[in-house]
């Protein structure tokens, strides 16, 4: 008997990357003119499961979208290769550490023997301090390839956070957050054009991270400020504007302590309890988009050097992992206060585009579509757009080439499957806190 | 995630959130009281009463009499809120300008500013008077806000400042900062002529200064031969050879080919410079090239089966592992 199995947004290699939010497959039966499967035969119950529950990432699966999952589902597969819908995610926890490592098996039911597998991946965010080596030096390895000492791609990366024009599309209103979001998934799309295997890590700047500030990672401080790295570690040959290395100095103790920053209960606090928590306000207070000052504002001082201003913030690596902590924690916010629907107003407060009333600056509106990816240059918009469109990718519906500021909100489908960006956290779950 | 585990999830969460609202909520109420009782004492003792409808906030921000721990508390705490605000911006950055005022009041006052002036859009109206700020501390008498001042300015460009660092320098005036620091910000810069400083610095420094010496030399053309000669010297430390080697790398990609090619396969060196040699061999630049050279490879093949150096011999299996199909 043979089996096929496809997944909803594999790559061009045939590869899927999971995450926790739910992805369509089919199954079905091949030899639909022979064998066990054939014509006139009954039809087939198989069982998807995990290869290896105890190893590797785990996935779980349903019949339908909106169905509670488990570990395996009991599928019938009619005998003339009608293919059977199923949906499958990564479970919360049980992420993968290499590619391929989440293996679904396919057996008959009541039946030992496997009548095939199929290898996937469950690609999630995590917190940097602790991923295994091999996962830390795939990103580092990547990352660096990705600056190719200052004639990579990166540079265009650099020249989004450089001018005060562009630092205007992107900080001191409410889509500060929304364009970071697209900024890392873009940076973090092309890493993974590099090695499909890496996601971007987040610091989680309120705690002591050791790992992310050691030789092999992000550099060790030395006496005089400059950064060690480890023989391996890629990091040493960074360039950015024509200088090399990397110049970083931390105000912290960063092997025992935090950053200069509130903790997480207390971001994850402002704004309001559920269910009235709001995201902004329209004025100067009392939302969640206040985080822009702390702890985002607040984890940038604590260094001096590069990541301490925002002209020249990104030219140091970890600028990038700060902010995907700063994005981990409004999808948390999201996930704890149901704030994904950016048609109501304690999702977003401007919900029209910047010509709508009220207002707020341009790039900011929910409406409105982010600069560079746009194109859409002359002031009030920057003179140049250095990434454009914004990079689609077959792991992902969404967002499209020109993204508005709102596309960035539903990020993993959770209202619209078709919003579904490829990319999750591991301790923020699919869909609403319960 | 189990439905039990989401559950968990949500329920620690919510406990959580629900302290730190309460932690909020005791110290905005303990604030108030001690905004009360310093709008109490201040009519007696300057003969000034503040407005009733002050916030506490401002109120304590504002009264030098109050321990450091209350004002800077103000700052660390609110930040995110006040930090919006034009009235506190002004009532912040006249802290960080009073030098009669606590430093640390002062340095934690310098900290908010740094975070707000994230908030591009609204800092905007603030910055020139920010940036009049940096620009006054660099004389300031208090070395930690100098320095703050100085490094942020330095990696601006800031022309009056590089001048100042200058000045320093060649003894023409005071140095904001110690030598080898005014250094360093003023090779932020590179154009510059900083070849000179950088020189002395790697002449006269520790190996950590002479490591970051040897980084900002790969900023200038005229230093590759002096980065050949210090990536080629066994007698100079492993770090400070690794940095000359990106920063040669950097300026003159074929000549670090050739002499990486050498080192890498020289059992008489040091593994750790040759297992960084081997790294950039075999990620960066053309590797096309590197894979090309029949005789190199070959060399490599023969570190790959050196135990002696199992570190490179590692790194060389996994070139020679990555080589593309013929």
């Amino acid at each position: 008997m043979q089996i096929d199995i496809t997944i909803a947004n594999e790559d061009a290699a045939g590869r899927n990357y999971l995450t926790w939010a739910p992805v369509q497959g089919k199954v079905r039966l091949l030899d639909v003119d022979g064998g066990d499967g054939g014509d006139g035969a009954d039809p087939v119950v198989v069982r998807l499961s995990n290869d290896d529950p105890g190893v590797g990432g785990q996935l779980e699966f349903a019949a339908a979208r909106d169905q509670a999952r488990a570990a395996s589902l009991d599928l019938v597969l009619p005998p003339d290769g009608t293919p059977v819908d199923f949906w499958v995610a990564g479970v919360v926890g049980k992420a993968s550490s290499a590619d391929g490592d989440a293996v679904i098996r396919v057996a008959e039911a009541g039946v030992a023997a496997a009548l095939m597998s199929k290898a996937v991946m469950v690609r999630i965010r995590k917190n940097a301090n602790q991923l295994d080596p091999a996962e830390r030096d795939r990103f580092t390895t990547a990352l660096a390839r990705l600056n190719d000492q200052g004639a990579g791609l990166f540079k265009d990366f650099r020249e989004m956070h450089r001018q005060r024009a562009a630092l205007n599309q992107a900080h001191g209103r409410a889509g500060f957050l929304s364009w970071h979001r697209a900024y890392l998934l873009d940076l973090e799309r092309e890493l993974q054009r590099i090695d499909p295997s890496v996601t971007l890590p987040y610091w989680r700047f309120d705690q002591p991270a050791p790992n992310v500030f050691s030789a092999d990672f992000m550099g060790r401080t030395g006496a005089t400020g400059n950064l060690i790295f480890s023989a391996t570690n890629l990091l040493r040959h960074w360039q950015t504007d024509g200088a090399p290395g990397i110049s970083r100095r931390p105000r912290f103790d960063v092997q025992n302590a935090g950053a200069f920053v509130s903790d997480e209960a207390t971001t994850l606090s402002m704004g309001g309890l559920p269910p009235n928590a709001i995201f902004d306000t329209g004025t100067d207070q009392d939302g969640f988009d206040e985080m822009e000052g702390d702890p985002h504002g607040f984890a940038h001082t604590s260094f001096t050097e590069w990541i301490r201003t925002p002209g020249t913030a990104p030219r140091d690596p970890l600028f990038f992992l700060l902010h995907c902590n700063v994005d981990r924690l409004w999808a948390r916010w999201q996930w704890f206060n149901n704030r994904f629907d950016g048609t109501q107003a304690n999702t977003f407060f401007f919900r029209g585009s910047a010509n709508s009333v009220p207002a707020t600056e341009i790039g900011h509106n929910l409406l409105d579509t982010m600069w560079p990816w746009n194109n859409v240059t002359g002031a009030p918009r920057p003179l140049n757009a250095p990434r454009t469109p914004f990079p689609s990718v077959p792991t992902a519906t969404a967002p499209s080439t020109a993204p508005m500021v709102g596309d960035m909100i539903d990020y993993q489908g959770f209202l619209n499957a078709q919003s579904y960006m490829n990319f999750a956290y591991d301790d923020v779950p699919y869909g609403i806190a319960p | 995630m189990s439905e039990g585990a989401a559950e968990n999830l949500g329920e620690t969460t919510r406990r959580e959130v629900s302290e730190a609202r309460a932690a909020r909520s005791r110290y905005l109420s303990d604030l108030a009281a001690t905004a009360a009782a310093s709008r109490a004492a201040r009519p007696s003792r300057r003969g000034l009463r503040p407005d009733a409808d002050e916030e506490p906030a401002m109120t304590v921000l504002t009264d030098r009499s109050l321990p450091e721990e209350s004002r800077v508390g103000v700052l660390q705490r609110l930040a995110s809120s006040i930090s919006r605000r034009a009235e506190y911006i002004e009532a912040i950055l006249a802290i960080v300008k009073d030098r009669s005022d606590s430093a640390a009041v002062r340095e934690a006052a310098l900290q908010v500013l740094g975070s707000a002036a994230f908030q591009v859009v609204r800092f905007r109206p603030h910055q020139q008077e920010y940036d009049d700020a940096l620009h006054d501390l660099v004389a300031d008498p208090e070395p930690a806000l100098r320095e703050t001042a100085v490094s942020i300015l330095a990696q601006q460009h800031d022309p009056v400042v590089q001048e100042t660092l200058l000045e320093g320098l060649r003894g023409d005036g005071p140095l904001p900062v110690e030598r080898e620091r005014a250094i360093q910000l003023l090779a932020e810069d590179d154009h510059l002529d900083n070849l000179p400083w950088l020189q002395e610095m790697y002449r006269s420094g520790s190996e950590s200064a002479r490591e970051e010496a040897v980084r900002f030399m790969g900023s200038y053309p005229a230093a590759q031969t002096t980065l050949e000669g210090i990536l080629r010297d066994k007698r100079e430390s492993k770090g400070v050879r690794q940095q000359s080697g990106a920063s040669l790398r950097y300026l003159a990609p074929d000549r670090f080919e050739v002499i990486a090619k050498e080192i890498s396969t020289d059992t008489t060196d040091d593994p750790e410079v040759r297992t960084a040699c081997l790294s950039a061999l075999q990620h960066l630049g053309d590797t096309d090239r590197v894979y090309a050279d029949a005789d190199f490879v070959n060399r490599v093949q023969d570190v790959s089966s050196d135990e002696s150096a199992p570190q490179v011999a590692q790194v060389a299996r996994d070139l020679l592992e990555q080589r593309p199909n013929p």
